[in-house]
């Protein structure tokens, strides 16, 4: 009779480890080492798409256009239209393929005090992954976008208005915008090219380096909490600045007042760039605990 | 590296940490006790465990397969390895 349980037992036992394998195969993600060495960070598996069908779709716009929970690479882009017009894939990662979770994932689309609100609506309690990767054209005259991305890259691209993108996991990069930036990168490198923000630059990176190309605005603020930040700013930068480092260097090629440093902590409290008759423009704000802050003098404008 | 072989990595490990912390525990307890008291420690243990491990599994299991489901996975195999180990050392005796 013992041996009998015993035998019953090792059988449950093997059971059981067969469904804890089967339960995190299920799960479907992966910790890919190189890329969280190399600034990227802990990343969803987009790799195993399993189905994938065209997705094109538009929605009547609004003055104010906010995008909520995507997942998925998203470019972009602006044009003469009145339409929000999605042209790209539909895709499924996952082990298995579930068409039934596939099919009903969808965007939600609603207008709330003259938001249109789209939402990336995908089933609950499912391990894979359901997202869109393409190109989301929005129209010039709107005057606000939001764009809040759970999983993948987010590009811009010549926008003219106020922008504001929340990435999760992945790289944010905006190229030759013009007008107000608010970015939040959780993991995820921010890349910022040719911009020209007006009253508002706002840059907040968890784990992933800054690199910003362009005018600074009348209230910049940067902080990166895990890695560095590159500011390739005007030669006729004239400004305000407060810039801290916890540990790192601090370095930058115009002539700057109030620099101190206190054990690890390197400190600007002053102005940054070549004395002018007039006061100085705007402040900028830098925070980067752990990664060195660099300053760059460019002539590209 | 993938997420499987992590966990199946850190789940030997444990099975070996479980086995040899619970045959110390074993031996330190016969040192004050008879074996077949001993060795009843385990089967109480085991059979908590098990019960645990599997009202865990089936009340997560509400929600569908995910990795919610490991809490009560991972009971389970302690206490399933708690009463083979008692069953194996009654087998000895």
């Amino acid at each position: 009779m013992r041996r009998f349980l015993l035998v019953i037992l090792i059988l449950l036992q093997v059971v059981i480890i067969w469904e804890i394998y089967a339960t995190v195969k299920d799960a479907d993600f992966e910790l890919d080492f190189a890329r969280i060495f190399d600034g990227g960070g802990v990343v969803m598996n987009l790799s195993n798409v399993k189905h994938e069908e065209p997705f094109n779709q538009s929605f009547q716009a609004a003055k104010q256009v906010r995008l909520e929970g995507f997942v998925g690479d998203v470019d972009i882009v602006y044009a003469d239209t009145s339409d929000i017009i999605f042209e790209g894939k539909k895709f499924l990662s996952h082990t298995t393929l579930v068409m039934e979770a596939f099919d009903s994932t969808h965007i939600e689309y609603k207008i709330v005090n003259g938001t249109a609100i789209l939402r990336w609506e995908k089933p609950r309690m499912f391990g894979g992954t359901i997202g869109f990767t393409g190109v989301v054209t929005v129209p010039r005259s709107v005057e606000r976008l939001d764009v809040e991305v759970e999983l993948g890259k987010v590009v811009s691209k010549g926008g003219r208005n106020s922008l504001s993108i929340r990435a999760n996991l992945g790289d944010v990069r905006v190229d030759g915008h013009e007008g107000s930036v608010v970015i939040n990168a959780d993991l995820g490198a921010v890349r910022l090219k040719d911009v020209h923000p007006g009253d508002v630059l706002r840059i907040d990176a968890d784990l992933g380096e800054i690199d910003y190309s362009g005018s600074l605005a009348t209230n910049t603020d940067i902080r990166a909490s895990l890695g560095s930040v590159t500011l390739r700013l005007p030669e006729d930068t004239w400004t305000n600045i407060d810039a801290s480092v916890d540990l790192g260097s601090l370095n930058s090629d115009f002539p700057f007042t109030n620099y101190w440093q206190s054990g690890s902590k390197t400190r600007i409290d002053g102005v940054l760039g070549k004395h002018r008759p007039h006061a100085p423009n705007g402040k900028l704000t830098i925070r980067a605990n752990l990664g060195s802050v660099n300053i760059r003098k460019v002539a590209m404008w | 590296m993938n997420m499987v072989l992590i966990v199946t990595m850190v789940v030997l490990f444990l099975v070996v940490l479980g086995i040899f912390t619970t045959y110390v525990e074993y031996k330190k307890r016969k040192l004050y006790y008879p074996s077949s008291v001993a060795y009843r420690t385990f089967l109480a243990r085991g059979v908590d465990s098990v019960s645990v491990g599997f009202a865990l599994y089936l009340g997560l299991y509400t929600l569908g397969r995910g990795l919610w489901l490991l809490p009560g996975l991972i009971t389970l195999f302690a206490g399933n390895i708690y009463l083979i180990f008692y069953l194996l050392g009654k087998e000895g005796k």
